[in-house]
Parts: structure tokens; sequence; C-alpha cells
């Protein structure tokens, strides 16, 4: 396609200029007072943090401010151990949910490309609702599952696959039950985006080649769906890092997620530089797997043209 | 319309025209791709206008500078004298037609029609006028109540050609009009087409792949090759008096010698092309003796001998027929010559069929010197 | 490929929408549940629905989610389709990449970051937290996933139309409105039902932002559930679960009517 025309008038600039302004004011300057109080140290006050910024003061009053900001929120995140074990545990966490999503996920796209077509609409539409719903309700509900004598135990214990009840609740494997269940939708959409969009000819073309069907899958329909693979992974994982509703409800309180700790630093300790500190590490961490997505992404493109 | 029917009515209504539509050394480009390159044309008052040209030689970019979905990098585009550069796309009295018709599927037939007359804020009574008019005049009686996805594609065809044409245009833009139409249909509406422009006297520029739909249906057309033009004439001109090799092989089938001018005189050249002999051509062009050029002669001026024949001022070469494909009323015979050469004759089938010859039969291939154009190297 | 249903095939779909759907089908059934212990059956009962009328701040809560939510997925369906409109009309503009850097960064930003950063802003600017500071937090989050709704139906929405309403002399932001707009509707419509529910369910965000006497739903609920499981807390999810099948289907409904009178 041709590039369309620049915008020209006023109307057009106002069409960019509005939301332009709005998520610089309430998504990238409240990022960079972020960056600012993590160099201020917690005080008993309000705001409680100092140096606050007072522009009345002019000069003097900004020299003073500047004086006052410190890294030793950010040497205290990289010294203690809880911190760094925390950081640790999200990683791990978010790292073995994306593969276990990818496991269950893929199946299940898979399934819904090779449905009959007048079927796949309506399969998508059942993927995407359960999205929809409340994702503390969806939590809520694995609650109830999960407790002592919840329905998982009663069910096993009626199969007789266990003779006592087993704890799941406050645990990791149910934080990654938990995990799975709400972020399912977002992988299986995209990687059912880049299977669906599969041309079947190639695979009839595998097949007239000497491809048996599981060759096939392989080294084709495998090799096609991964930027579907590495969307999903990628929208999962960088969610999953920071996640706090599910580990504080199913998980256990032994090694927190940095979210948890995120949290907990701010309402229960009220450390606002502290909590700003751990939000930007958290980001810095996440600026990783966003590159090399873009990275794979944009050579993937490239080998395609 | 009082003017005369005949093969050249328009053409001899436009010889005389005003430029209306001009373009002046525009150049657009699209990043580091030049689609339209100095292009320089003229646009008569009322004329049947076609821009020829492969898929990519920026036919239809000139097509979106005209109504003003692009601006040109360089070079001015005037209607009627005025510059457009700054008049946005809705205030150009120029409209088009799209390729893909571009019906708005949320409005009916009438509605379509109806939509560019409401922008000029025009009273409801003339609006509704009006749409009659161009219902009528596209036979579109009955359909008013349709959306576009309850039509034919000849029928949205039409309805497309009546909303740009109520609007009363100085310029009608065409593109592809005919393209997303069956043959037959097609060529039912070319005729129609041309018979509608002549009607209103508008002044029509159509935009086509398809060499016979513009020699058909053109007043005048223009050939254009990677941004530029490379011919503007009648059809008749651009088909019989090719101006290069780019244009005598787009224009059609064509045979092309390769040779040296060897001699000039008062009928015309002497061109030596090796194997093939000597060709003579009554093309009074200045030309280096010497120099290298092709003789381009067109599949139908060939005609098929057993023997070499009598008249010593037709030109001839000899060679053995290669292959034979039956196009219904013609048949284009393949005969390769002495150096390799082939050459191609569309042999009508008449009534006395026996000359056709068989594969492998040596045949000569004659044709008049007037018939030959001599094009540069 | 796409003939019949395989065995497999089948299995896999089945597990996976078994998996998907369970829970909730679940937690709906024991709302119904007349025993207080939650993983007890004792016959059907709408007590716990009962019970949830007379508990006056749970239906305060209500309100203030249900306007919240209302109010910024209006705003961020304006400011989100403006943004598509933007990337997808208007090529390479001044601007271009800071607005979808700045659009996409939000969807994958851990909630606790957008929430903590968000609270920041309102305390460095002084303004007292409460409804509109949540409203405004949620435009911003929500409003993101409007562009990507609007702008995946713009990239497929046919320019010509848009080049021919201008070619017969409508200006642009008319074009808009008459032509575009009506034509893009059941994907503003959805991306305004995504952005309501995304708002309805956010805790995260919410508990950042909110201030006294503007609880919403979902802290609400998470505070109770922090206790455990209660019969009452089905009930709830269960009439959320309502609410937004309820919109969903309404919606489809209207659009779906809307392609019908089309044809």
């Amino acid at each position: 396609m041709r590039p369309p025309a620049q915008p020209r008038s006023s109307g057009a600039r106002l069409v960019v200029l509005v939301p332009l302004l709005w998520l610089a004011c309430f998504f990238l300057l409240p990022a960079l007072i972020v960056l600012k109080i993590s160099l201020s140290q917690p005080a008993v006050a309000q705001p409680p943090y100092a140096p606050t910024l007072d522009l009345a003061a002019g000069w003097a009053g900004l020299k003073e401010f500047l004086a006052g900001l410190s890294f030793d929120n950010y040497v205290l995140l990289a010294t203690d151990p809880l911190y760094v074990g925390s950081y640790l545990k999200s990683l791990k966490v978010a790292a073995l949910s994306t593969l276990a999503l990818l496991a269950v996920g893929y199946p299940l796209a898979y399934a819904m490309a090779r449905a009959p077509r007048r079927l796949q609409g309506f399969l998508l539409l059942l993927v995407i609702l359960p999205f929809w719903t409340a994702f503390l309700i969806r939590i809520y509900a694995w609650m109830t599952i999960l407790q002592r004598d919840g329905l998982l135990n009663q069910a096993l214990l009626a199969l007789g696959i266990i003779d006592t009840p087993v704890t799941w609740l406050a645990s990791d494997t149910a934080v990654y039950i938990g995990i799975v269940y709400s972020y399912l939708p977002f992988i299986v959409l995209p990687i059912y985006a880049s299977l669906e969009r599969i041309d079947p000819t190639l695979l009839e073309a595998a097949a007239d080649l000497g491809c048996t069907p599981t060759q096939a899958f392989w080294r084709v329909t495998v090799p096609l769906s991964l930027p579907g693979v590495m969307a999903g992974a990628t929208i999962c994982f960088i969610p999953i890092v920071g996640e706090f509703v599910v580990p504080d409800l199913l998980g256990s309180s032994a090694t927190m997620m940095i979210g948890q700790t995120l949290w907990a630093e701010f309402f229960a300790n009220r450390d606002w530089p502290l909590a700003a500190a751990v939000a930007i590490v958290m980001l810095v961490l996440l600026i990783a797997p966003l590159v090399l997505y873009e990275h794979l992404q944009a050579r993937f493109m490239a080998s395609e043209r | 319309m009082t003017e005369p029917l005949g093969a050249d009515a328009g053409a001899a209504a436009t010889a005389g025209g005003r430029p209306l539509l001009r373009f002046e050394n525009v150049t657009k480009r699209f990043g580091a791709y030049t689609a339209i390159d100095r292009l320089s044309i003229d646009i008569r008052q009322g004329e049947m206008f076609a821009l020829l040209g492969p898929s990519g030689c920026g036919k239809s970019t000139l097509l979106r500078l005209a109504a003003g979905f692009e601006r040109p990098d360089e070079g001015r585009i005037l209607l009627d004298g005025q510059d457009m550069a700054d008049t946005p796309p809705h205030l150009r009295p120029i409209n088009m037609m799209f390729q893909s018709y571009a019906l708005f599927p949320h409005m009916t037939v009438a509605g379509n029609i109806a939509f560019g007359l409401k922008q000029d804020g025009l009273p409801r009574a003339v609006i509704a006028e009006r749409v009659a008019e161009a219902v009528a005049l596209l036979r579109l009686e009955g359909l008013e109540k349709r959306r576009p996805d309850q039509l034919s594609g000849g029928q949205r065809q039409r309805v497309a050609l009546a909303r740009a044409l109520v609007k009363r245009p100085k310029v009608l833009l065409l593109d592809e009009p005919l393209g997303a139409l069956d043959k037959k249909l097609r060529d039912e509406m070319q005729a129609e087409l041309a018979a509608l422009q002549r009607r209103l006297g508008a002044t029509f520029v159509i935009v086509t792949h398809d060499q016979q739909e513009a020699l058909s249906l053109a007043d005048r057309l223009a050939v254009m090759d990677r941004g530029r033009v490379a011919q503007i004439g009648r059809p008749g001109e651009v088909y019989e008096r090719p101006a290069s090799v780019y244009v005598a092989s787009f224009m059609g089938d064509v045979n092309l010698l390769e040779g040296t001018v060897a001699r000039a005189d008062a009928g015309g050249l002497q061109v030596d092309c090796g194997a093939a002999g000597y060709v003579r051509v009554t093309q009074p062009k200045a030309c280096e003796i010497g120099g290298r050029v092709w003789i381009a002669v067109r599949p139908e001026k060939l005609s098929l001998e057993r023997a070499r024949p009598e008249d010593m001022t037709l030109n001839a070469v000899r060679g053995t027929v290669e292959a034979i494909s039956y196009h219904g009323p013609t048949s284009l015979v393949s005969v390769r010559t002495g150096d390799g050469l082939l050459l191609r004759s569309a042999a009508v089938h008449g009534a006395a069929d026996a000359s056709t010859p068989a594969v492998g039969e040596t045949v000569w291939l004659t044709w008049a010197p007037a018939t030959g154009v001599l094009l540069d190297h | 490929m796409h003939k019949g249903l395989s065995a497999t095939t089948a299995t896999a779909l089945a597990l996976g929408m078994a998996f998907l759907y369970l829970p909730i089908l679940v937690l709906v059934v024991y709302s119904f549940n007349a025993s207080r212990l939650v993983t007890v059956w004792g016959g059907w009962s709408t007590r716990w629905y009962a019970a949830l009328l007379e508990d006056a701040a749970l239906i305060e809560a209500a309100s203030i989610s249900l306007r919240v939510a209302a109010l910024s997925a209006t705003v961020a369906t304006v400011l989100g389709t403006l943004a598509a409109v933007a990337l997808v009309r208007f090529g390479r503009f001044r601007g271009r990449l800071v607005l979808s850097a700045l659009v996409y960064a939000p969807i994958v930003m851990p909630e606790v970051i957008t929430g903590l950063s968000l609270l920041l802003l309102f305390v460095a600017v002084n303004i007292d937290r409460g409804f509109w500071t949540v409203t405004i937090s949620h435009t911003t989050l929500t409003m993101c996933f409007v562009v990507l709704i609007v702008q995946s139906r713009l990239v497929r929405f046919d320019m010509s139309l848009e080049e021919a309403a201008m070619d017969l002399g409508c200006p642009p932001l008319r074009t808009f409105l008459t032509i575009t707009l009506p034509l893009i509707w059941p994907a503003v419509a959805s991306a305004w039902l995504l952005a309501f529910t995304l708002s309805l369910d956010d805790l995260v965000i919410a508990s950042f932002t909110t201030g006294p006497g503007a609880t919403t739903l979902p802290i609400r609920i998470y505070s109770d559930v922090r206790l455990g499981v209660k019969p009452e807390i089905n009930a709830v999810c269960t009439l959320m679960i309502a609410t937004v099948a309820a919109a969903l289907i309404l919606t489809s409904l209207v659009t779906k009517g809307a392609d019908a009178r089309r044809r």
C-alpha cells in the first residue's frame, strides 16, 4: 500500500495530540516520577519520602534536591538476599509458567486451527470469553477447587488416587495452575492466528514431496507458527514477572514474587522510595525479553521477505 | 450533441480542444522509489484519454495525483489553468471511479449516488432529480433501494459510474473501470462507456493495462513506462507507428528484426539484417548509414507464401514453419529463419484455406516496406 | 485440513474448554449452595444473593465500580479510537514512534508498576485520591486495548471508501463520521465493552490509585477473599459474570442486527 497523506490540518494534529498528551501525562510522566522517587529516602511525612522538589525555591531548591538523591535503595536491592531471591523467584515462575502455557496452549490452538472452518469462530469465542470475567474471580474459583476440602481433593479421594487430602493451596503448584489458567487466552490467540494463516496447500505440498504428517508438522507448521509463539510467550512472560494477585491468593508466603514484594513495601512498610526502586529494577529486567522479541521478530520478517 | 457519428467523431471534436487537465513536469516518489518521473501530459476538454501501461508503471499514481490523494514532489497539476496543489480532494471538481468501486456498503444504491450531491448542499428536490437522471442514464431503475452487496458485478460498476458522473465533474477519472468484469460484459460495457462519454461530451481519463481496451476506447492514449510517458498519440498512430521497441511490444505482438542501415534512397532505407537479407523500410526517418536499428513488423502484416513472390518491392524472408497456434479467427504461424530468428505471422482463416502450411514446411514471409517501422537500437 | 473433527482434535478441544470453563461453572453452581460450608453441597438456594442485598458496603462498591467503568471506558474509547486513526491513517508523522510505544507499553507493563507510578504522580501533583484518580488510571490502561481492537479493524478497512467520499466532496472529518465510523462501529463497541470489563475487573491499579470513600468492587472482594472462601463472594462473582455475559450478548446482538440490516 501507498503511505497515506501526511496530517495537514489542525484537526488531524488534534487526533494525534490528544491521546499522545494523555499518555505522556499519565504514563510517561509517572514513570519518570517513579525513577526520581526511587532515588529518594523514606520519611515520616506527607508525602512519605524526602527530598521533595520545591520549585518555589528556584535554583537553590533544585541543587538541594539533587544533593539529597542517592542510590541507597538500589544498593539495598542488590545486596539483600530477600530482594534478590524475590526477583529470581519471579523470573523462574514466569519462565516455567510460560513453558507450561506453551505446552497447554499450542495443542489447543492447533486443535482449533484444525477444527472445521464453521466451528472455528465459535471456538475462538469460547477461548476469549473467560478473559471477559474478572481475573480476581477466576483465581477465586481456583481457591474453591484447590482448598483442603475442595473439589480437587474430594475427586482424587473418591477416585482412590490419594488417601489423605493434599495441600494444594499456598504452594507453587497452585500458582502455576492459576497463572496458566488466567493467561491461557493470551497464548492461544496469537498462536492460533499464526496457525490459521498457514496455507493448507503448503502441507499438501510437503506431503507431495514425501513428508510424513509428523515431519510436515515439525518442518512446516511449527516454523511458520513461530511468530505467534514468540508473540504469545512475550505477552505472557512480562506481566507474569510482575504478577501479584495469583501468588498472593494461591501461593505460599515463603518466597514472595517481586510484585508481592513491591506491594508489601508500599502498603505494609510504607517505604515508597524502595517500592519505586523495586519497580525500576523490574522494568530494566523486562526490557531484555522485549528487545530479544523485537530482534527475533525483525529477523523473522526479514527471512520471510 | 450534433457532431456526426463516425469512427473519428470523438477525435474530430477534440482535435482543437483546449488543455483541461495538465501535468507539468510532475515527479512523485515513495521513499527511494520514483513512481512518476518528470512527466508532462495535456488532457483536452471533451476527450477520452487512456493511460496505458503494465502494472507498476505509475498510471494509477497519476490518477491519484489528479484526484488529490497524493501530492506531487515536484511539478504542477493544472485544472483549467488553476494549480491544484493546495486543493484537497474533496474540493476538486474531479471525480473518480475506483477500481474496487468503493461503494459505501452501509448505503443503498440511491444513497451512494446521492452522497456527492449532498456534500454540495444541493436542495433535496434537485438531488432527487439528478439521482433519477443518473439512474436512468445507467439503467439502474428498480435497484435504487438495494445495498451494494445485493448487486451483480456489472450493476456495481454502473452504480460506481453513476455516483461519479452525477456530480458533473470537469474530469472523470476511471481506474481500471472494466477490470473486474468478465470478458463478455467487459466488451458490452466498453461500447456503453464510449457512447456515454460521447453523449455527455465529458472528459474521461481511463487507466488500463489492457491495450485492446485502450485502443478501442480512447481518442488519445499515453503509453507509460516506469513513471514516464513512452508515447502519446491517437490509437492508430501508437499501434501503427510505435516510437520505441517498448511501445511496439507493449501494444501487441510484434516481430523485431535487428540490422544495420546499409543504404538510403528516395524510396526509403535498406537495412542489412544478416541472414534474413536486405530489408526495405519506407519510413522517412533520418538515419545514419551503418547505424544499428530495429525493424518492427506486426504479425498480421506478414504474408505466408510457398514460393518467393514475383514482386521484388516486397520484403521476403525464407524459413521453416516451427509451430502453428490456433486462435479462432486467425492462426499464428511461427517461422524459424536461417539465422535462428523466430518470426510470427497471423494468417486469417479465409474461405479458401488451402494455403495454411504444415509444420516443417519451408515458406517465405513477405511484407510491404511501408508496414515496417524503424526503431532506434 | 478443515473437513471433519478428528478424535484427537476433539479431545484436545474438549480438555482445553473443560479447563477453561469448569472452574467458572463450579463457582456459579456453588453460589446457589444452601450450605455455609463452601465445599459441602446443601441443596439449591438463593440465600447468598438475598444476603448481598443487605450488604450496603458491597452495593456501594459495586455502584462505584460500575460508574468508574462506564466513564473510563467511554473516555478510553474516544482517546483510543483517535490514537488508532492516527497510527493507521497518518503514515509516518512526527511522534508516531513515541505514540505507538506509549500505546503498547501499558499493555505489557506489570500492573503493580502502572499502579505505583500513577499513584506517585497523583501524590506529586497533590490530587486527592478517589473516584477521579481511579477513573483516570483505568482510562489510561484501557485506552491502549481500545487502540489494539480499533487499529486491527482500521487496517482491514478499505481505504478507497474514504477516498471515494472525499472525492465526492466530503471533508475529512465528515468522512470519518459518515463513512468510517458507521462501518467500524462494531469494533468500537466491542472495544468499549472490553474497556468496561477491564475496568470492572481491575484490582491492582485501583488499589494503588483509590482513596477514602472510593472502594471498588474488586478491592472489596479481595479483602474478603484473603480471609478465605465465602459463599457470598460466589454470589457476587456470579453476578459479575452475568453482567458481563449480558453485555456481551447485547453487543453481539446489536452489531449482528446492524450487519443484518446492511445485508
